[in-house]
């Protein structure tokens, strides 16, 4: 058994997949709470599916997708923020379905352009955890060490605008200048968890974890830290049961992750 | 009277939503210590005086300053306790963590921090709570805790804006105490309330705003002459909440 583990863990697209899963669990633990609170769980879907308009333009235009990818996510995060601002806050719906429709409509127009088949767009919306190599992961740990070092340092200030926006203001805080960090950070994280990921398992990753924790603990601070856990032991587990069941392993964690879920709410409330 | 005797001095203050001021031409000067009760009917803009004081609300005309200097300097002074706030069950926040978040951005050591956050659950008979998910409290709990994310900054100017609305007569009573304490520690109080009776118990002076400031000065029986003067109709009204379309008809 432990042999047949050893010889596993030899394969290097298995220690890079398993790698990620770590990385990605970080990213879903930091991120996870501060989408629970701010009550934008459709965000997530919404910058994958708009990603494929800009990603889109770039194949059209010669332009690299990685790139593209990352500046787009950055750009409909702040999009959706502004929006919503704009709208008031409660309409984070409406401004991400905004953006969500649009981007996919760009997608779909400029893709018609595109000579032949794309495959690169297919690998960056659908991407596969057992395709990963390293640089991928490197990547992967650059954004989660951005995102531990920035949300180290302002924790407090994006909780608060998440928590009471009015009270932030009359705190004399930077309301603005916090809110774009916190939709350019969560724009971050969904690039790299797609590309890792994918869409179901991305979605996934963010958005439960933090679910399940909160229904757990009382604090925010262990909030974190057993979001992180629950996304560590769900992904890394998922993928044994897959790899040993030979399935696909974004569903296996997905199911995973929300029979979890289903359970502990069932049990605490 | 000398802007530095303020310690919060209101000049030609005016704010709104739209095209509508909500508020106009308010002026007055509060002492270092007193308590002043902000009473006046539904929409005479005594929320909207709070965030134009606050800076939430951007004012259109007018200054303010605390002890002479403006807001922004002073903000990390001012303490505010919202009507209430809205949170959601899933909102994973201790009640030592909402405390905290009064704290935000005044560059705090973490044992200091930590000794703010203890003194003032102590204060506020808060401290078995420390722990407990602030969703899952009582409306009266959540006040206090509110006021305690307020007080943790240590202010020199407090603003309630109705802080008792989801108090009973109990907690009303301990809330009163508190404050007449924090009036006597120096800090300058300043309570919406739509209950004149209670009120004129325990403050030092009243404002009454109905767009303007239509009165300002001391409770009991100059208050009520000075609010029949006001609005022309019965103080005791006014107190049960009930005067609001007379004060439209008498208003100014």
């Amino acid at each position: 058994m432990i042999a047949h583990l050893y010889d596993i863990l030899a394969l290097p697209f298995v220690r890079y997949a398993i790698a990620s899963l770590a990385v990605g669990s970080v990213v879903a633990g930091i991120l996870g709470p501060f989408i629970l609170m701010r009550r934008i769980g459709f965000i997530v879907g919404g910058i994958s599916h708009a990603l494929l308009g800009v990603v889109g333009i770039g194949i059209l235009f010669g332009l690299s997708p990685f790139w593209m990818a990352i500046l787009g996510a950055v750009f409909l995060s702040l999009l959706i923020a502004w929006i919503e601002r704009r709208m008031g806050r409660g309409y984070s719906d409406f401004s991400i379905a905004v953006v969500w429709t649009l981007g996919m409509s760009l997608g779909i127009l400029s893709l018609s352009r595109v000579r032949g088949y794309a495959p690169d767009i297919v690998s960056y919306l659908f991407g596969n955890v057992l395709l990963l190599r390293g640089k991928d992961v490197f990547f992967a740990s650059i954004v989660a060490g951005i995102l531990i070092l920035v949300f180290g340092l302002f924790y407090r200030q994006m909780t608060l605008i998440c928590v009471d926006e009015e009270f932030a203001t009359a705190q004399g805080m930077r309301v603005r200048f916090f809110y774009y960090l916190l939709f350019t950070m969560i724009g971050l994280g969904i690039v790299v968890l797609l590309k890792a990921f994918g869409i179901i398992l991305m979605i996934s990753m963010l958005i439960i974890p933090s679910a399940i924790a909160s229904l757990l603990v009382d604090r925010l601070s262990q909030v974190w830290l057993v979001s992180m856990a629950i996304a560590l032991f769900a992904s890394i587990g998922g993928f044994f049961v897959a790899y040993a069941m030979d399935f696909s392993v974004a569903p296996v964690v997905a199911i995973l992750l929300s029979l979890i879920y289903l359970i502990v709410l069932i049990v605490k409330r | 009277m000398r802007i530095d005797d303020c310690c919060l001095y209101v000049k030609d203050l005016s704010a709104g939503y739209g095209g509508r001021n909500v508020i106009e031409g308010i002026s007055l000067c509060l002492k270092r210590g007193v308590f002043l009760g902000l009473i006046g009917p539904n929409g005479a803009g005594k929320t909207t005086l709070f965030k134009a004081i606050l800076g939430i609300l951007p004012k259109r005309t007018g200054e303010v300053l605390v002890f002479g200097q403006p807001v922004d300097i002073m903000r990390s002074r001012i303490g505010y306790v919202p009507q209430y706030l809205h949170t959601d069950m899933v909102v994973p926040l201790s009640v030592e963590e909402m405390v905290g978040l009064g704290l935000v951005g005044r560059g705090i050591s973490v044992e200091n921090r930590r000794n703010y956050i203890d003194d003032v659950l102590n204060r506020l008979s808060l401290t078995h709570l420390r722990d407990r998910r602030y969703t899952s409290l009582s409306m009266g709990e959540k006040q206090r805790v509110l006021i305690a994310r307020a007080l943790v900054k240590q202010p020199v100017l407090l603003l309630l804006d109705e802080p008792t609305a989801s108090l009973d007569e109990p907690s009303e009573q301990g809330l009163f105490s508190l404050l007449e304490e924090l009036k006597q520690e120096g800090i300058t109080i300043v309570m919406i309330s739509h209950d004149i009776g209670v009120l004129s118990r325990v403050v030092d002076e009243v404002a009454c705003l109905n767009r303007r400031l239509v009165y300002h000065g001391r409770p009991g029986e100059e208050l009520a002459a000075g609010i029949e003067g006001a609005y022309k109709c019965p103080v005791d009204l006014i107190a049960h909440g009930a005067p609001h379309k007379i004060l439209k008809e008498h208003g100014e």
